[in-house]
């Protein structure tokens, strides 16, 4: 377990860092990170997959979302290098990568419009002189019909460089649904990590999980009990013999969820609020890597369930870290000037 | 569209809304007796548009506090605007987590503890999501699920329409209103049934509202919220301040 290597990636130059900060303050609850530069701008980096032993990372420059294959250089700095093509539908938003059969797999959700209804703009005589201050807000019209924009799950499979859409399954009453994550294990199974909204249908942000089988199409699909906490980041790492969630649930506390337990979620023993994701080590679960008060912690399982947390292998200042999924395993550790691959 | 890509679209950095003399303070905890405490004034990052609109509401709801409850604002607490997650408003700036509104006679809503706390907390409480339902489509509170029980969630993700009976924020905010301005005894549950409609026309009555529907005009949603914020901050039972569709029937 001791033996970590690192390789560090390093971005093209600190000194482009003054004017490109879109925002970094400081919310506990919810941590926005702006990793290193792409292309002479600070992106976000959302996620990494390893494929065919090349590293790639979904990141999000000025409000778009790009896929880039991480590239070394000799020097041990690594950098990334120009976009891949991904040919996404309309409405698509991106999530995380992941790896199946030595594809990539660009995991997001597609909106679409889940429900309407009638409204009436028209003031109704004397309905202006009931207001002791008028609302700003609404539009002196007539009836319309207003559309509610929901989201199903959509996967777009970069194979051979030609982007295949995929749409798993999706559960009509939940207006929004989406990937969070995927992850293919040693026999090529493709497991899918599912976030929705259950029967909350106002906001967009998952509360609850699922992990679903299959490739074209979802199949049977899992519980994760529990709800998501309003702050929560659910990530998937998938091995060759095992897979695992990670997720903050509503009480506050970290779980984790793995396939080998039949994904019953069970508490991450002294593990502390922040950010976690699984760390595997011969396709299973080895560790936690966890981002909290801007330093990462990599902590190693101390009991057979795993739900106890040991001493810290691995600590340093840092904005973020991302599952490693796809062949091999590690987690990138992200920074404003340099993305660092640790291996367990 | 249900959220937006991580990373905020003309940005404006703020460290108020409303007048500048209406600070932005985050929290950083919380007292022994369930409040939260805040640090002093801080900027955030937030969508242009969705600023203004911040803006618009904090404008209004210090007219309410101050003409109602003689109580003009002092400042907003906060633990948050902007956070890379997927599918949230959060990721590029239009979404906001109140945590705490102070008057400048020291009274306050806290989003932690004026919900549980005694009939004039909850009322604040009631009068501060209802003021924020006149401005936003989406208002996220301690009654639509545990994970708002400490900050009051809003965005601009939908514009403000009409109540909608098949959604739990706006049929926990009538409940509610129905039971604390109108003695109505509902579950807060979220679930829009016989009891609740019927107590939610028995409100309408009690505000003199009766001959317009705020579930398909948007007219009438709003100065039905308006009488819920005035009842609210006066510290009223339903009947204080009526419209003018007669009395109750």
């Amino acid at each position: 377990m001791s033996d970590i290597s690192r390789r560090q990636f390093l971005g093209t130059g600190v000194t482009a860092m003054a004017g490109g900060i879109i925002a970094a303050t400081s919310i506990p609850h919810l941590a926005f990170a702006v990793g290193p530069e792409v292309s002479g701008i600070l992106g976000v980096y959302r996620s990494a997959v390893r494929v065919g032993g090349r590293i790639y990372a979904l990141i999000t420059v000025q409000g778009a979302d790009a896929v880039y294959l991480l590239e070394g250089h000799g020097t041990g700095r690594f950098e990334p290098t120009s976009p891949v093509e991904v040919d996404a539908p309309r409405g698509f938003f991106a999530t995380s990568l992941a790896a199946h059969d030595g594809d990539l797999l660009v995991c997001g959700g597609r909106a679409e419009a889940w429900k309407s209804y009638d409204v009436d703009d028209a003031l109704p005589p004397g309905l202006e002189a009931e207001f002791d201050r008028l609302p700003r807000n609404i539009p002196r019209g007539g009836r319309r019909r207003e559309t509610v924009m929901g989201s199903v799950p959509h996967i777009v499979r970069i194979s051979s460089g030609r982007s295949v859409q995929v749409s798993p399954a999706s559960t009509a009453e939940r207006a929004h649904e989406f990937v969070l994550g995927a992850g293919s294990d040693g026999h090529g199974l493709l497991l899918v990590l599912l976030g929705h909204t259950a029967d909350l249908h106002e906001s967009g942000e998952a509360v609850e999980l699922e992990v679903g089988t299959g490739d074209a199409e979802v199949g049977k699909r899992m519980a994760i009990r529990g709800r998501l906490s309003h702050a929560a980041y659910a990530s998937i790492t998938v091995g060759f013999s095992d897979a695992a969630v990670v997720a903050e649930m509503d009480d506050g506390v970290p779980r984790i969820a793995q396939r080998s337990g039949g994904w019953e979620t069970a508490v991450l023993g002294g593990a502390t609020r922040g950010r976690h994701v699984a760390v595997l080590r011969d396709g299973e679960p080895a560790a936690i890597a966890s981002i909290a008060n801007g330093v990462v912690r990599i902590r190693e399982f101390l009991d057979p369930e795993r739900t106890m947390l040991g001493s810290t292998l691995y600590s340093r200042e840092a904005i973020d870290v991302l599952p490693l999924s796809g062949d091999g395993s590690g987690v990138l550790i992200v920074d404003r000037h340099w993305t660092e691959l640790v291996e367990v | 569209m249900s959220g937006c890509s991580c990373g905020v679209s003309n940005p404006v950095s703020k460290d108020y809304i409303g007048s500048t003399a209406w600070e932005l303070r985050h929290r950083t905890g919380y007292a022994s007796n369930g409040t939260g405490v805040h640090g002093g004034r801080h900027t955030h990052t937030f969508n242009e548009g969705f600023w203004n609109q911040c803006d618009d509401f904090a404008e209004d709801y210090n007219y309410y506090t101050s003409t109602y409850g003689s109580k003009p604002v002092d400042w907003f607490g906060d633990i948050g605007i902007v956070a890379c997650k997927a599918n949230s408003w959060h990721a590029c700036g239009r979404a906001f987590d109140l945590t705490a509104v102070y008057f400048t006679d020291g009274g306050y809503v806290d989003c932690n503890r004026s919900w549980r706390w005694g009939l004039t907390h909850k009322r604040r409480y009631l009068g501060l999501a209802a003021q924020l339902r006149r401005e936003f489509g989406t208002v996220l509170t301690a009654w639509y699920n545990t994970a708002h029980k400490n900050h009051i969630h809003f965005d601009n993700g939908s514009a403000f329409t009409v109540i909608r009976t098949s959604y739990r924020s706006d049929t926990t905010l009538v409940q509610a209103s129905c039971n604390y301005l109108d003695s109505a005894g509902l579950s807060i549950d979220g679930v829009w049934g016989p009891r609740t409609e019927a107590a939610y026309q028995n409100l309408l009555r009690a505000f003199h509202l009766q001959c317009y529907d705020p579930k398909t005009s948007t007219w009438a949603a709003s100065v039905f919220l308006e009488k819920i914020v005035q009842h609210c901050y006066a510290n009223k039972s339903a009947g204080y301040y009526v419209g003018s569709c007669g009395g109750p029937t």
